[in-house]
């Protein structure tokens, strides 16, 4: 009967991998036409995208090795996985070079390595290894909030506060996923308000931010700037959008239009007919991994195959809503559709962990006409 | 074991509802702004960008009565900083810098904000600075009209001087000013979107109204009749 539960899970995961192995190449696809489209008045439109769409091919090329290995392979090294993860996230700080005002990346020969994103998935792998290890509640507690700490610290330091965020989600997100006690939960956000009173003190531009996105129109030239061009940017892609090569807000007035504000950028190309799939997008493929996840016996494998897309919806999210004014500004990516090799290959690399291609090669190779069970 | 997949079912639930209901929210916004208040952003965003402007006509020519030219307007284009000494010393340091290894460079200082940097531009001079001054929106290549005139200190006072106000240039007296209307035309209208550092934006240039050239006066007298008019 265990044998059977067992099967039938690997064969839902292998019906996952051939819904999301296109589902990810598109949004790949999708978000090198928005890089373009958001530098086309550079000196050189295709540098920006280009350098994507390789960036893309690497990271699906990385999203079927990681799939190779079974997860069983990944549960029995994560220790040696995590720290050799983590080890750079110490390392950038003293030899790291700085872009954005942020110590974040090795560069090597115009290649540049973000640690941090790589990073995510063992510290994710870590936290679910932790989460199905240990029974005692607050023991577990302890251990998941003591290694949320350590390797947020460092992350926090590069300053990356954007990804800081992100790991504390992946906190909350497999405490309150495994189990997790509410009132534990309450505590580690009421822990935090220390650490984020003294974030505000120390900058005190997230003021300034926080007044132009209460009201922007009180200071459109000032404080209010960048929320008024997220909106002066959506406005000029209306339903149908503005057309390739013609985001023209998204060139000029956007701050950092390929990163930053890649969904706004996008959606002045392709208007809201455009923009609003990639949401629907991005919703699907967290449904369907909850549905698969629902099936697993293991405990680990479960909470994993959960969180990683719930992850990557939250930061998805995150990134729309500070696009769409409906969140002050952050500074998170676009997960694949904005520019950055790291963090796509990374987040490829996540869901290759857990998407067997086996299935996917059978139905692209040997399709008999089967039907397959997402739903 | 049961318990637990029962409550993971639960949890994970709360989470997917709480992220559809996010997604929803951000939909809804996303609409409200390309679709229900289009207009109303569109029309703040313009008035930020488009900026209009004038395309000076080009004033008529005086002719004597052999088609000789006696008066004439010629295109110059001089290179400016402006907002100096409100420059970053480190910035404005790099700006001349990278410059000077292009153009020599003859500041004269016109107030405390600008400096003439370069008088009467030439073509392969605009191109070669054309990259800096798109990097550095404080240099400014601004177009001059200069009107010229023959040669002789008598015809010329005959034909009289002009001024410069508002981009335009208007007979004070002499023949310039007797035939202003005449030689002066009218200044054509464009508009054109400005990035944040108030360049250009490539491809939006519009023109609203052609520039109509200045008539040319035609004298019926040749330089030397006029010569001889003066005492």
């Amino acid at each position: 009967m265990r044998a059977m539960n067992e099967t039938r899970s690997e064969a839902s995961v292998g019906d996952l991998a051939i819904i999301l192995y296109p589902m990810l190449f598109l949004l790949g696809l999708w978000g090198c036409l928005a890089i373009y489209n958001s530098t086309c008045y550079s000196e050189q439109p295709f540098h920006f995208a280009g350098r994507q769409f390789l960036w893309l091919m690497v990271g699906m090329l990385f999203l079927f090795l990681s799939s190779k290995l079974s997860f069983g392979f990944y549960k029995e090294a994560v220790f040696i996985i995590a720290i050799l993860f983590y080890l750079p996230l110490i390392a950038v700080l003293a030899w790291g070079t700085q872009i954005n005002g942020m110590n974040g990346w090795f560069s090597w020969d115009g290649i540049f390595f973000q640690p941090s994103e790589f990073a995510k998935a063992p510290f994710l792998l870590l936290l679910c290894w932790i989460n199905s290890r240990v029974e005692n509640e607050f023991k577990r507690f302890i251990a998941l909030l003591g290694i949320t700490a350590v390797w947020t610290i460092p992350v926090a330091l590069q300053p990356d506060m954007g990804t800081s965020l992100v790991y504390f989600s992946a906190f909350l997100l497999v405490y309150w996923i495994g189990g997790g006690r509410i009132k534990y939960l309450f505590f580690s956000l009421v822990a935090l308000v220390p650490v984020l009173v003294f974030f505000v003190i120390k900058n005190p531009y997230i003021f300034s931010r926080f007044y132009g996105f209460m009201d922007p129109m009180a200071d459109p030239l000032g404080n209010g700037w960048h929320v008024m061009q997220f909106r002066y940017t959506l406005a000029r892609g209306g339903f149908w959008g503005a057309s390739w090569g013609k985001a023209v807000w998204a060139n000029s007035y956007l701050p950092l239009a390929h990163s930053d504000s890649a969904f706004a950028s996008l959606s002045e190309s392709v208007g809201f007919a455009g923009a609003f799939p990639v949401i629907v997008g991005i919703m699907i493929i967290c449904l369907a991994a909850c549905r698969v996840a629902d099936k697993a016996r293991d405990n680990l494998r479960r909470t994993f195959i959960f969180c990683i897309p719930a992850l990557f919806a939250l930061q998805s999210l995150i990134h729309m809503s500070v696009n769409v004014t409906i969140l002050p500004t952050t500074g998170i990516t676009l997960p694949i559709l904005s520019y950055g090799g790291s963090s796509l290959v990374s987040t490829m690399i996540a869901f290759g962990i857990f998407l067997p291609p086996q299935r996917l090669l059978k139905f692209l190779f040997h399709h008999s006409g089967n039907t397959f069970n997402i739903f | 074991m049961q318990s637990m997949d029962f409550l993971f079912k639960i949890r994970s639930r709360v989470v997917l509802c709480f992220l559809v209901l996010w997604s929803v929210a951000v939909s809804i916004t996303l609409f409200h702004y390309t679709v229900s208040a289009r207009g109303k952003y569109l029309e703040m965003g313009d008035k930020l960008a488009w900026k209009e402007g004038i395309i000076p006509s080009v004033r008529g020519r005086i002719l004597d009565k052999n088609k000789k030219i006696l008066a004439w307007t010629e295109k110059y284009f001089d290179l400016f900083l402006t907002g100096a000494g409100y420059i970053e010393i480190r910035r404005e340091n790099e700006m001349m810098a990278e410059l000077a290894d292009i153009i020599v460079l003859e500041p004269i200082k016109i107030n405390s904000k600008t400096m003439l940097l370069k008088k009467n531009l030439s073509p392969e001079e605009i191109i070669l600075i054309d990259m800096i001054v798109s990097k550095y929106p404080e240099f400014k290549i601004i177009p001059r009209d200069e009107r010229r005139t023959i040669d002789y200190s008598r015809v010329r006072s005959i034909i009289g001087t002009v001024k410069i106000e508002d981009n335009m240039m208007i007979g004070v007296n002499g023949l310039e000013r007797t035939h202003n209307r005449l030689l002066s035309g009218s200044d054509g209208l464009y508009v054109v979107m400005l990035d944040k550092q108030g360049n250009w934006v490539r491809g939006t240039w519009k023109l609203l109204r052609k520039p109509k050239p200045g008539k040319d006066l035609i004298l019926e007298s040749n330089v030397e009749e006029l010569r001889r008019q003066m005492p």
